[in-house]
């Protein structure tokens, strides 16, 4: 409760004294007093508090207490420091215009900034107490830790650099987001030739105005303008006296949000003038020092932009202020030139000076976007962008614009250009549109998934980085880069003829760099689907993943499927992959598959679950449901049910054949192999059944309802897999053909991959769990059907022995024995095939129920032709019609 | 490990369809007349090792096996270019040469004195295969050398290959024209007891349908044998051309035939071929779409069997698969398929599910067809019986006079009675029995009625 009260006192504090650092930095600064000396904090409490608490010692020694003896900490004791003031109900005094002495004003003054020449400050010093930014503390506090440190040097090493880096290196302790804009006024130095706040002992003796009270208006006319033309150039004058001051600006900008972030707070100048000028001098004045005003800003802005780490953008910007900062020297030095010679009075001067007050007031407003937006890179060309069109109306701030946004944006389509010519980012400034997310990846990390993320994620667009006048090319950008630098990878040479184009920023003729990015995408990416199709032949390799995957190498699977049913028909954990592994090895030499090139790259694999499982699972963790810890029963799976071809690719096909894809086509396979299997075991029985064509017609009547639900199975079995094959997979890959041919680029390809993925996922039902299971149990009926055929297989002999033996002479001898021997199993025979009939046929009508009801509600009429197929001559129609009433 | 088929051709009809077959594959395979691989043929998705396997010196031989009791035939094989392609030892001649003499008994005899030397080779070549699948069997059911010696085979083989399928390609007699052989009716009987009762598939290679094709259809008046043999091996080719340009389905004989033949009995499958041209006729090319294919299949004119009017209009398919082949959009067999539905074009069993299948194959590179699309269909239809009983009412004729018997009984199997033509007759009347039996909704509880008299 102490520190809410303290909270509320401290910012009532900071509402009157009008501080220029809110409560909350306030209170941070001993929140995280870890990172500030207890010197630094005492000395900012007393900075703070002195002026307004008339008896400041003593609270300020009992903070001291607290911290060193109590060992409490800074924030504890700060707390009750505020509350402390509170409890003896003294409120600070607030003067309402504090009428301190110079000698307190300096003071005060010092303690947040380097000393400053005051000799001439007069009045004011109120205002400058109020303008002290928090920046001045950071700095102010940042020097104090140099002093512990570098007892000595900190006055002879005030270099813009060394001040900067400690600036930065208290910003960042700070642990602030926000970012505070910098003056670098406070102690820049005299190379950027701009007004001085430091106490320059160089030159005291400039400071002195010179009396010009009393001399005839023409006189004073011209020794005001002397100084005037020194302090267009950022000269300190004696008569007219700079004063920073930092101020809050409106910057109508559409396109900044008014966040937190944006600290729109600058530093502007504020001219004083010697009381001794004459009142319609002092008019003038007012409409020409605006000028040095703008002056200072640029100034300022171009000191700041120079940064190391401010980036090439602004750095450019920078450079190109400065040539233009040139310009305005050289006008400065006619005018001076013309004033020697007498030539010029103060209305001359504002005469000439109009234009150019014009011209830097349009530069100024640049500068306050820049800064107010804090905007770097990319952003910086953006805003710049913007800004020609909002001077659409003046022409020559139009034109400045211009030229600005076209040297700013050199070194970023220097960028730009090694990327959509190269594939190569250059961008140790982070200011460029396209990141590469995995720069550090050292080699030996690039597993699996590096490459199944690198075409997603190795590069992404940095949106806010992009510039307004390439947002339309920002993607073909990405892609052109991406591109190249996949064939780079894969070690080919990168050689775009046109390289020597130069690419630049121009306003009036976009075509021209447009153009030129459309020219390099289009390189690009040729020069990466030729890479891909032709060089690493990805049609063969789409071509034998469609043989094994999707069953095309009928043959084959075939083959392999005899060769190793006996070995998956066992429990899957009692499969011996080896086995697996050679018997595909064998399969492979042995069938037509041995034409196909690409035949090593084919594996086998046993999943640990079947594919319903599968299917649930990638539904669930689509759902965002942890399916990786679940453990799986495989005590239950037949090696059949689990197994599943994989395929090895290697860079850059697995651009396209990624894992993904790969496990899409394993769950077709997986589809696919469990009906060809369930078909292969009805084909096997249909020739054990063979010899009972050898049978009396009186004894295979007996058969007859096996070998007709067989048949039936075989049907169902068969319609299915031709539905799948030829109805579905067939078409759309004929589709996905005539799209590849068209495919400009690999994205193209990726889609259209994906495309007939999904599509084949879908229309073979897949991705209707629902179905999935029922198509699963119509072939478990099949195969449990075949097993008990097999088994009856013996009796199938006796019948034909007996067959044989009525043909022959014993026929009357032996045909009421058969009838005897048979009895006992005609009976369960028939029971059990019309059990199996029942199973098979409800099982069968529920498919196509559920497959009607999903063709009609989910718009996928694509299922109905596999209705269709299995219900071709109407054989089902009034079963289904059965269950549905 | 290929499902490889073993052909064994028998007497002078089987020779001659399985001398064009033979032509036709090689064609189809860029396999030259001497077994070498042309230099054109560098397309290796094909399958040749089904029907041919590799010498030592990489040429390819038939896996063939040809049989007869006279030199005619085979004399003129081995003098063609095509002379060098067999495998000489696989070439079987009976020593004295002297024929069957359309004697069904005296090929039958003859096939049993012979079966050492011959089953010698077929071992010899059974053996020689990774993993075969099956017999093919050229002949035709009226002369004396196939059809006798064909029967004898059948049964060996059946009883020696348990586990082999045995396809048949049997050439029924031209009902159109008096035949020269007066027991035709006898042999063709004998022998389809044994097509029935040792055949897992015979494809039914109607003469008078096959002649009447010629002459109306292609417009060829005295149609040559020729002519109508290269037909058969159109057909034979195509109906094996989803085991030799392997795709999804279909890819080995029993897959082929498994899904055609419900019950061990009713196996005997007619076809139909269509866009039909001859090479003198090449003019007469129209527009050919999926769905146009597969309806005219489904026409009886373009049938190659004679099954004669079906005035009750009782008779279905039990079975219908479709080997279309060409340029086919894969998106127009769905639509075909729902057309004919609709249409109600095809009539079906009503005892169980039964659908046309439509395998999608490739075809030969080497060959140019001047159709866009052409289609073969195999099909198992109940009116096929209607030849079985044509046989049987030419056999009732004949026995009920008595006529031409004096030659069976000179041999051993009819020496003492004639219960194998009683028995032969039972058995071929139960099945045209049951084929009409499996027009019906009943066909289940079904039992063959004994014709006792």
């Amino acid at each position: 409760m102490a520190d809410v009260k303290a909270k509320k006192k401290l910012q009532e504090f900071v509402q009157k004294t009008n501080q220029k650092f809110s409560s909350d930095q306030i209170m941070g600064v001993y929140k995280n007093s870890e990172k500030y000396s207890f010197e630094k904090q005492s000395s900012i409490l007393k900075q703070l508090f002195k002026p307004y608490t008339p008896d400041f010692d003593k609270y300020q020694s009992q903070f001291e207490n607290d911290i060193k003896k109590s060992k409490k900490t800074s924030y504890d004791a700060f707390v009750s420091f505020l509350n402390n003031i509170t409890l003896n109900n003294t409120k600070p005094q607030i003067p309402a215009k504090p009428s301190l002495s110079i000698e307190e004003t300096v003071r005060a003054k010092n303690d947040f900034e380097s000393p400053v020449l005051c000799s001439t400050r007069v009045e004011g010093s109120q205002k400058q107490q109020e303008t002290v930014s928090l920046s001045e503390i950071k700095e102010r506090l940042a020097q104090v830790t140099q002093q512990g440190s570098r007892q000595g040097q900190q006055s002879v090493r005030s270099s813009s650099t060394f001040l900067r880096q400690s600036f930065n290196s208290s910003s960042a302790s700070m642990n602030s987001k926000k970012v505070i804009p910098t003056s670098p006024m406070s102690h820049s130095s005299i190379a950027s030739w701009n007004f001085s706040f430091n106490d320059d002992p160089v030159l005291p003796v400039m400071r002195m105005p010179k009396p010009i009270i009393g001399l005839p208006s023409t006189a004073q006319e011209r020794a005001v303008i002397s100084e005037l033309l020194s302090t267009l150039i950022g000269i300190n004058g004696s008569l007219i006296v700079p004063k920073m001051k930092t101020t809050s600006i409106d910057i109508r900008d559409e396109f900044s949000t008014p966040n937190h972030l944006n600290d729109n707070r600058i530093c502007v100048v504020e001219f004083e003038l010697n009381e001794q000028i004459q009142e319609s001098i002092r008019d003038m004045l007012g409409d020409i020092l605006p000028l040095a005003n703008f002056y200072f800003q640029i100034q300022n802005f171009i000191e700041m932009s120079r940064a190391p780490d401010s980036g090439q953008v602004l750095q450019a910007l920078s450079e190109a202020m400065s040539k233009l900062i040139t310009d305005y020297y050289g006008t400065i030095a006619q005018l001076e030139a013309m004033h020697i010679k007498e030539e010029l009075n103060l209305h001359k001067l504002l005469f000439y000076l109009r234009p150019i007050i014009q011209t830097m007031e349009t530069l100024t407003k640049v500068c306050h976007v820049l800064q107010v937006n804090n905007v770097r890179g990319g952003n910086v060309l953006t805003k710049l962008h913007d800004n020609i069109a909002l001077y659409s109306g003046d022409k020559s701030s139009q034109e400045i614009l211009i030229y600005l946004t076209q040297k700013a944006s050199e070194p970023y389509m220097e960028i730009l250009k090694l990327w959509i010519f190269k594939g190569v980012i250059q961008d140790p400034k982070m200011e460029f549109l396209i990141e590469d997310t995995e720069k550090d990846c050292q080699e030996s990390e690039k597993n699996e998934n590096y490459f199944d993320n690198f075409w997603d994620k190795r590069y992404m667009i940095r949106h806010e980085k992009i510039p307004r006048f390439l947002e339309k090319q920002a993607n073909i950008i990405l892609r052109t880069g991406k591109y190249l630098n996949v064939v780079r990878e894969c070690g080919k040479r990168v050689v775009f003829t046109h390289s020597q184009t130069s690419l630049r920023f121009s306003h009036t003729d976009e075509q021209n760099y447009v153009n030129i990015i459309n020219d390099a995408y289009t390189f690009a990416s040729k020069a990466l689907l030729e890479l891909i199709m032709n060089d690493n032949d990805l049609m063969g390799h789409l071509l034998s993943v469609k043989r094994y995957f999707l069953l095309h190498q009928g043959d084959f699977v075939v083959q392999f499927m005899d060769a190793c049913e006996g070995e998956l028909l066992n429990n899957v954990d009692d499969v011996i992959p080896m086995r697996l592994e050679n018997l595909l090895e064998l399969t492979l030499r042995l069938s037509s598959a041995k034409h196909d090139k690409y035949q090593d790259d084919l594996l086998t694999m046993l999943l640990p679950f079947d594919i319903c499982t599968q299917m649930s699972k990638i539904i669930k963790s689509d759902m965002g449901v942890d399916v990786d810890s679940e453990i799986d029963d495989t005590s239950t799976l037949k090696g059949i049910e689990c197994f599943t071809f994989g395929y090895t690719v290697h860079w850059p096909l697995s651009i396209v054949l990624n894992h993904m894809t790969i496990s899409k086509y394993q769950l077709i396979f997986r589809q696919l192999f469990y009906c060809k299997h369930v078909e292969n075991y009805l084909c096997r029985v249909w020739i054990a059944n063979t010899n009972a064509k050898k049978f009396d017609h009186s004894t295979s009547e007996l058969y007859r309802t096996a070998f007709t639900l067989r048949q039936r199975m075989m049907n169902a079995i068969q319609n299915l897999e031709y539905y799948m094959m030829i109805e579905v997979i067939e078409p759309v890959w004929h589709i996905f053909m005539q799209q590849l041919a068209k495919a400009k680029n690999i994205d193209d390809v990726l889609i259209f991959h994906e495309d007939f993925l999904d599509h084949c996922l879908k229309n073979c039902m897949l991705t209707y769990p629902d179905l999935l299971k029922r198509i699963i149990s119509v072939c478990n009926s099949c195969i449990s059907f075949c097993q008990f055929i097999e088994e009856a297989q013996r009796h199938f002999i006796d019948a034909e022995l007996s067959s044989m033996m009525s043909k022959s002479y014993l026929e009357d001898d032996c045909s009421d024995q058969q009838t005897s021997i048979d009895e006992g199993n005609i009976m369960t025979f028939s029971q059990k095939v019309a059990e199996y009939d029942e199973t098979f046929t409800t099982n069968v009508v529920r498919l196509l129920d559920a497959v009607t009801e999903i063709a009609e509600t989910d718009n996928s009429e694509k299922f109905f032709s596999l209705c269709n197929r299995i219900n071709f001559n109407h054989y089902y129609t009034s079963h289904l019609n059965l269950r549905r009433k | 490990m290929p499902s490889e088929m073993i052909t064994l051709q028998l007497g002078q009809c089987g020779n001659q369809i399985g001398f064009e077959f033979w032509k036709r594959l090689c064609l189809e395979h860029g396999i030259s007349p001497s077994g070498v691989l042309e230099d054109f043929a560098t397309d290796g998705s094909d399958r040749k090792d089904v029907f041919f396997y590799q010498a030592d010196d990489d040429h390819y031989i038939p896996r063939a096996v040809l049989l007869d009791l006279e030199p005619r035939v085979i004399n003129t094989i081995m003098t063609s270019q095509y002379a060098k392609l067999y495998n000489p030892e696989n070439i079987y001649l009976s020593k004295d040469g002297g024929g069957a003499g359309n004697n069904w008994a005296s090929g039958f005899g003859q096939g049993e004195k012979l079966q050492e030397e011959v089953f010698d080779i077929i071992d010899r070549e059974a053996d020689g295969s990774d993993s075969l699948e099956g017999f093919v069997l050229c002949h035709s059911i009226a002369g004396g050398t196939g059809s006798g010696m064909g029967s004898y085979i059948m049964e060996r083989l059946s009883d020696h290959f348990p586990k082999k399928l045995v396809q048949t390609y049997s050439v029924f007699p031209n009902q159109d024209e008096i035949s020269d052989v007066v027991v035709q009716p006898y042999n063709s009987l004998l022998t389809l007891r044994r097509l029935t009762s040792c055949a897992d598939c015979v494809v039914v290679l109607d003469n008078t349908a096959l002649n009447r094709i010629a002459t109306d259809r292609l417009h060829i008046e005295n149609p040559t044998f020729t002519q109508i043999n290269s037909l058969v091996s159109t057909i034979m080719s195509v109906s094996t051309t989803t085991l030799r340009y392997p795709s999804y389905m279909n890819n080995n004989l029993i897959g082929l035939i498994a899904p055609l033949i419900p019950t061990p009995k009713l196996h005997f499958l007619m076809t139909g071929y269509t866009p039909l041209t001859t090479d003198l006729d090449v003019a007469n090319v129209r527009k050919t779409t999926v769905l146009d294919v597969m309806r005219r299949l489904l026409q009886p004119k373009n049938m190659m069997v004679s099954t004669g009017p079906d005035k009750t209009n009782h008779h279905c398919y039990i079975s219908i698969l479709n080997i279309v082949q060409g340029e086919v959009d894969p998106t127009q067999v769905h639509k075909s398929l729902q057309r004919i539905r609709e249409r109600k074009l095809a009539q079906f069993i009503p005892w169980g599910p039964a659908s046309i299948q439509v395998a999608l194959s490739r075809s030969s590179p080497y060959i140019q067809s001047s159709h866009r699309v052409s289609g073969l269909m195999l099909a198992n239809h109940t009116s096929i019986c209607s030849l079985f009983e044509r046989a049987l009412n030419q056999y009732d004729k004949l026995r009920k006079r008595g006529a031409f018997l004096d030659q069976f009984k000179k041999e051993e199997m009819f020496k003492d009675d004639l219960s194998e033509l009683d028995d032969s007759r039972e058995v071929v009347d139960s099945l045209v029995q049951e084929y009409e039996a499996a027009t019906q909704a009943n066909y289940l509880q079904w039992q063959p009625k004994r014709n006792l008299d």
